[in-house]
């Protein structure tokens, strides 16, 4: 019987509650003080979070266009330091920088700075350059080693990225050009841009070679497209342990659509999949968002665009196109509403999955920014997961800002378990009707949604020193999630590579993958939840690891041509299975999802194997239900 | 009365002082503060009528609701019944000692969390959140209290649980809400019209919808790239899940590959061809009208009207037009007005309405203010609900149901109110959008400007003849000749075809111009709209303004059981040079006034002609499709009211009494089946409102099923009700 109600003798108590769930701009308060100055027009504007005093508050690097660059340390504080005068950088003053990227290039404990150059300005002219490679050398210096890591060459780059595609355990790099030759002025004739004088560029990619050096392998693995590139971006998805490859380009109509590169591994080869995949978008891309949206166990790619940004979403098989679901699902948003009630059209470019309110869905986030010097107000948006479908949210969470972004990065500066976001902005130029006056880059912190999280930072040693493109999957209530670490991605920029699970009011992960590039897996069990997880490659067996298999599952026919039957008689698990099959390097060969219902219903699964599974033995895992037994096979 | 107009500081202060007096003198219900504050976040919002006769629906049938459930009374629309593919569940709730507080409380959450969500991305979003926190407060509500398990007995958290079941219910009803209601499949035909430049694009069809270009950013070519253009509102909007709309008011067409659903289809509209000469002259007449009419907009001009009942309004449906002829005789063109001669007495006083005499072009312009759906307007649903709200709050008005029985208490009359008109409007909506996105019929801005690009259709023996030209109309419509001041300095524009009318925004600078009327070419011709917005961005046919607004009027007549406003009239005023918004004016007080609901919808129909975005076209069959979708859903709403003793909270199977056929044709017999194992139950036949028509002998030799031979009942929708000591059950039964 409801009498005299507590609630409401709690009367404006718990005010601020509400006030507390959403971003706040702590630009100034953090001490960052920093704008992107456009050259002319258009281009630029990117960040890397990393790490580079190692003392576990994830640093920044931003670009400066035809300004200076600026690395910022976080002070761990909540605070940042422009240590850029002393750290180094001398060389990249009157070159007009575009994006950064960072990896330990050398394996020495240090992540490294490549730094993506559109061009320097030589007596008011406007010329290609070299971009930059700066070591990291401790204590704060970095040295500019462009040349001897022979990555020297002159072009008009803009974005770039880090991944390890031979398996080395080295950061490979792929740069991405805009033009090969450019005569004119980039506040021109921004909607039509193919001309003779502004032919589209060749891209490079880059092989590490045992940390000293880079060797430029374009050609030995296939790479023969020009285009309008705005970067490339390494990433899985095929889910077969390798880095394949997505590249942006601009103008896709008018030069060479986007493009989609399978790597062959262990063949020194890519191959071109992007009309098979449906990659080939011929539309201005300008960035990439990776992230396993709908947690099926496959990565989807958000590509921002001008008006409508594609959504191509995983059907889950290999051999199958994606599908650009992006009107279905709510991330297609071609006008937006200014808050004086104009609409304009979106100019998308930074984009991130993140689970921004921790809850264990990844949300997206577009940074927005008019082209430069036409200024029209294009706030950025931020699309929350709800039940696998994005809703906009609105202006009150404090990101729908309208200045003119580039890059955006997530990450964890304040180490609170709540990912944070930074927008590059520029600086404008030329008449406009900007309605405010702040142009720089934003800093925005998440103040929590009072959820729970898990954050897993991977120490490689045989593999890239800091994982970059490895897989951290976490188990949790029958979900599977998964984060794929990054090595470049957004719009010519780099995320944390720390990943970061949101766990909503889950106390534990049931069970934590480590896939790394290179095939090791490392698995451990019932991990707690708010807290920064470190996993060294190297204890392969750690003390995390708990007793586990307690039942089995029975396989049958043993061995089998094509298919496995389990009998899973006496299970019960609500949320589903997933069931492996995996070969003996440790390849994922087949994934397949089973939900609570057919569990509830059936008292045998079958796996249908693939036709051309070549004969040999492999083993059918369950990585929902670590406690379960792996099963070995053999394939006739 | 002050209903409507966007002062929105004003209004804002208004309302919260309202808050608090009533709850001092425990005069406004809960329900009214929720409704109020929609309406202000509607102002402050986009104008999109489809989204906020959606909103206003879905927050009415919340507060509708929880009234029913906590009051036990009636049957309620959401809480465990299942709509398209989504139930909400329902365990029932606790009693309460207070049920009415109780109510209020869950009311006020599940209004402050359903505006809360929906109103995220407004961009009046700052105003809507500071007014309802406020209102929260006054209340002396937690609005950081966030439980939504209402079994632990709090109403706040059963307010808590309905709105986010209603949100999530709303992320799959088909509007794509989740995707800020974009169109997922419809794509424009014609290419943009630049509102910066003169004429209109070379159209694809000149008989489909333009889209409209305000932004627009210029390369260093010199070519306009479009960074502005407003994308079709709710082209797929036939596809929702409707309140009373049913599967046999549907057609299913299919254009270019996509399937539409057009309720109440009425046909296509008239259309430009090559060679139908007929149809070109019905499309050439309707927007021509638009443009004479577009000459009213002068109040000094010498015409004046009286605006009285006494002298206008008083139209039957009957007299509805049906072809070009009668569209002929219905409207004036030249001098505007339709056949309505008004009303020789009021019915209420017995006296004949006092004569109100003013210059034709402020009345005009008043009415195409006042009835704008733009920018800070609650759009027409919103406007109706303030209406309804006005007759609540008047003095003469007692709050019968259908005017009949005992008064109802403020917050009965109010949620049933508020329920069956946003159902209405809903359904409204629905039709007329279902309609507008199939034809995708073209806007008078791009057909005006179109014909007047083509030249004139009068003869072929004149300059500049195309068959799809104006006709030429002496002081209205005119080719420039060689001496006219818009011939242009290199006689430029000699030959083309000028029209009379509002001179447009050209001609203002500050909103103490005044555009004025006066020659201008047709490739200039701009409806009576604010600068930014020009024109709705969707297509034309059907009307929504008539649609909404004779559905609404029909249910306002139905719920009050009388065609008549309270005492006979109601009036808004517009203060002399005050009313207008872009332009100076009226240039002298003028009171809009009318007898019956139905005058101040037809008024609204003719008001969007004034205003340049409809002609008579687009209006008509929005009457005659607004008056039935009002009519069914305040049948199918009245249903809900029909009290039902609810199955108690627990396990026990549906319990349902089948009958079929269903509809019925008259004449037919109808067999009715109880579930088995049940006895004791008196099976009546009974109108919509209730009243017994006949009982029906239950057999108890052929067990559970009954057939009754014919019923000799007149087409209409009834109740079989089945009654037992404990439980009602009741089915309606459609005759044809």
């Amino acid at each position: 019987m409801w009498k005299a109600p507590l609630f409401i003798i709690a009367l404006f108590v718990s005010e601020g509650v509400n006030a507390q769930r959403k971003f706040t701009d702590v630009t100034q308060q953090a001490g960052i003080d920093h704008a992107f100055e456009i050259f002319q027009g258009i281009f630029g504007g990117g960040a890397a979070v990393l790490d580079f005093d190692n003392d576990g508050f994830e640093d920044v690097f931003i670009t400066g266009g035809e300004g200076m660059d600026a690395l910022y340390r976080n002070n761990g504080d909540g605070t940042f330091t422009d240590i850029t005068e002393d750290a180094g950088f001398e060389d990249l003053e009157g070159v007009i920088t575009q994006g950064a990227i960072g990896a330990d290039v050398n394996k020495d404990g240090l992540v490294d700075l490549f730094i993506t150059t559109i061009a320097k300005v030589a007596n008011g002219r406007f010329e290609a350059t070299s971009n930059f490679l700066y070591i990291n050398t401790g204590n704060g210096k970095f040295v500019n080693r462009t040349r001897s890591y022979g990555l020297d060459q002159i072009t008009f780059s803009t974005g770039a990225a880090f991944g390890d595609i031979n398996n080395d355990g080295y950061p490979d790099l792929y740069v991405s050009n805009f033009f090969n030759r450019f005569g004119g002025r980039l506040d021109e004739k921004m909607g039509v841009i193919s001309e003779g004088d502004r032919a589209p560029a060749h891209d490079l990619l880059y092989l590490n070679s045992g940390g000293g050096r880079f060797i430029e392998v374009s050609e030995t693995y296939g790479f023969s497209h020009t285009g309008f590139g705005f970067g490339g971006v390494f990433t899985d998805y095929d889910n077969d342990g390798d880095m394949d490859l997505i590249v942006i380009n601009d103008f896709g109509y008018q030069a060479t659509p986007n493009l989609l590169y399978r790597n062959e591994f262990p063949k020194q080869e890519f191959t071109d999949v992007s009309k098979a995949m449906g990659f080939d978008l011929a539309i201005n891309a300008m960035g990439v968002g990776i992230g396993d949206f709908n947690m099926d166990g496959w990565l989807d790619y958000f590509i921002s665009n001008i008006a409508s940004s594609p959504l191509l979403v995983s059907q889950g098989k290999r051999d199958q196109p994606f599908q650009n679901k992006t009107r279905e699902l709510g991330t297609s948003h071609p006008n937006l509403h200014t808050l004086d009630g104009r609409e304009v059209s979106t100019i998308s470019w930074g984009a991130n999955f993140f689970d921004y309110d921790n809850d264990m869905d990844l949300d997206l986030f577009v940074a927005n920014g008019c082209l430069n010097p036409t200024i029209f107000p294009n706030p950025n948006l931020i699309l929350e997961n709800f039940n696998g479908q994005f809703i906009l949210n609105g202006p009150s969470l404090g990101l729908s800002d309208a200045s003119i972004g580039r890059g955006s990065v997530t990450f964890d500066f304040d180490n609170d378990g709540n990912l944070d976001l930074l927008v590059v902005n520029q600086t404008k130029i030329g008449n406009s009707e900007m309605p405010f006056t702040n142009f720089g880059v934003k800093l925005y912190r998440n103040e929590g949604f009072g959820n729970n999280w898990l954050k897993v930072k991977l120490r490689g040693r045989k593999s890239d020193r800091n994982g970059i493109g490895s897989r951290v999957e976490a188990y949790a209530q029958g979900k599977k999630l998964i984060r794929e670490i990054d090595g470049g991605s957004s719009h010519i920029s780099q995320n944390s590579t720390i990943a970061h699970f949101g766990l909503a009011q889950l106390d534990r992960v049931d069970s934590l993958y480590v896939r790394w590039i290179g095939g090791d897996v490392q698995r451990f069990y019932d991990v707690d939840v708010n807290q920064l997880l470190e996993i060294d490659q190297e204890s392969l067996i750690t003390n995390l690891e708990k007793e586990a298999p307690i039942s089995s599952f029975k396989l049958y026919p043993n061995p089998t041509s094509k298919h496995l039957n389990l009998s899973i008689a006496g299970l019960t698990s609500p949320g589903g299975i997933e069931v492996e099959v995996i070969n003996t390097l440790g390849q994922v060969i087949l994934s397949q999802s089973v939900d609570g219902e057919s569990i509830a219903k059936d008292s045998v699964l079958t796996v249908n194997l693939p036709e051309n599974l070549p004969r040999g033995l492999y083993v059918v895992q369950f990585p929902s239900h670590p406690s379960i037994k792996p099963l070995k096979f053999k394939k006739e | 009365m002050s209903w409507g107009r966007p002062y929105k500081g004003i209004i804002l202060l208004l309302v919260l002082f309202c808050v608090l007096r009533n709850d001092l003198l425990g005069q406004q219900t809960v329900a009214r503060d929720w409704n109020e504050a929609l309406l202000l976040a509607i102002r402050n919002d986009f104008a999109r009528p489809t989204v906020h006769a959606r909103n206003l629906f879905h927050l009415s049938a919340a507060m509708y609701d929880i009234w029913a459930v906590y009051s036990k009374k009636g049957n309620p629309y959401f809480l465990g019944h299942a709509h398209g593919e989504y139930t909400i569940p329902f365990k029932g709730i606790p009693s309460y000692e207070d049920a009415k507080i109780a109510s209020e409380v869950a009311i006020s959450f599940a209004s402050y969390r359903l505006i809360r969500f929906r109103f995220r991305n407004s961009p009046g979003w700052e105003t809507t959140y500071a007014h309802i926190d406020s209102l929260m407060e006054v209340k002396g509500f937690d609005r950081t209290y966030l439980d939504e398990d209402y079994e632990n007995g709090n109403p706040a958290a059963f307010g808590n649980f309905l709105a986010s079941q209603i949100i999530a219910f709303g992320l799959q009803d088909g509007s794509n809400e989740g995707g800020a209601f974009q169109n997922l499949e419809y794509v424009p035909r014609n290419p943009p019209m630049l509102l910066s430049e003169p004429g209109v694009a070379e159209l694809y069809d000149p008989n489909l919808w333009q889209p409209l270009t305000f932004e627009t950013f210029i390369d260093q070519s010199g070519n306009q790239i479009p960074a502005g253009t407003p994308p079709f509102l709710g082209a797929e909007w036939g596809k929702l899940l409707a309140f009373s709309l049913k599967e046999t008011d549907v057609s299913k067409h299919e254009v270019k590959g996509r399937e539409c659903w057009v309720y109440h289809d009425p046909g296509p509209p008239a259309m430009l061809h090559p060679d139908d000469h007929e149809d070109n002259e019905a499309y050439i007449w309707n927007f021509e009208f638009v443009v004479n009419w577009s000459a009213h907009l002068d109040h000094e001009d010498g015409v004046m009207w009286d605006i009285s009942p006494g002298a206008m309004g008083n139209v039957e449906e009957e007299e509805f037009p049906e072809n070009l002829e009668d569209y002929k005789r219905f409207f004036d063109k030249l001098n505007g007005g339709d056949i309505g001669k008004g009303y020789s007495l009021n019915p209420f006083t017995g006296e004949p309405y006092q004569p109100q005499v003013v210059p034709r072009g402020d009345y005009t312009r008043v009415l195409a203010e006042f009835w704008a759906d733009g920018p800070d307007s609650e759009t027409p649903p919103g406007h109706w609900f303030s209406i309804f709200n006005y007759v609540s709050d008047h003095p003469l008005f007692e709050r019968k149901f259908e005017g009949k029985g005992e008064v109802l208490d403020r917050m009965e009359w109010e949620v049933k109110g508020y329920f069956t008109l946003g159902g209405a409007m809903h359904d409204a909506a629905i039709t007329a959008w279902s309609i507008k996105g199939y034809y995708d019929y073209v806007r008078p801005i791009t057909a005006a400007r179109y014909m007047g690009k083509m030249g004139q259709s009068s003869s072929d023996t004149l300059p500049n003849f195309h068959p799809h030209g104006m006709k030429l109309e002496k002081g209205f419509i005119e080719l420039v000749g060689t001496e006219d001041p818009l011939a242009g300095e290199q006689a430029e524009h000699v030959g083309k075809i000028k029209v009379r009318s509002w001179r447009g925004h050209d001609f203002i600078r500050t909103t103490e111009d005044i555009g004025g009327v006066d020659w201008i070419l047709a490739e200039n011709w701009w409806p009576y709209q604010r600068p930014t917005f020009v024109t709705p961005p969707f297509a034309g046919y059907i009307s929504g303004h008539s649609t909404f607004s004779r559905a609404a009027a029909r249910v306002m007549t139905m719920l009050t059981g009388d065609d008549y406003f309270p005492g006979g009239l109601a009036e808004f005023h517009a203060k002399e040079n005050e009313f207008l918004v872009f332009e100076k004016g009226p240039s002298t007080d003028v009171v809009l006034e009318w007898a019956r609901y139905v005058d101040a919808s037809d008024q609204c129909s003719l008001s969007r002609i004034w205003g340049g975005i409809h002609p008579p076209i687009d209006d008509i069959p929005g009457r005659i499709i607004g008056e039935k979708v009002g009519k069914t859903a305040f049948e199918h709403a009245k249903a809900y009211f029909e009290d039902v003793i609810l199955a108690a909270p627990s396990s026990r199977e549906k319990i349902k009494v089948e009958i079929f056929p269903n509809p019925i044709s008259a004449g037919e017999s109808l067999r009715i089946k109880l579930p088995p194992s049940t006895s004791g139950y008196q099976i009546g036949l009974h109108s919509t409102n209730g009243n017994l028509i006949k009982v029906l002998e239950f057999p108890t030799a052929t067990g559970n099923e009954l057939i009754v031979e014919s019923l000799g009942l007149k087409p209409g929708v009834y109740l079989v009700i089945a009654k037992s000591h404990h439980q009602q059950l009741v089915e309606k039964l459609l005759v044809r």
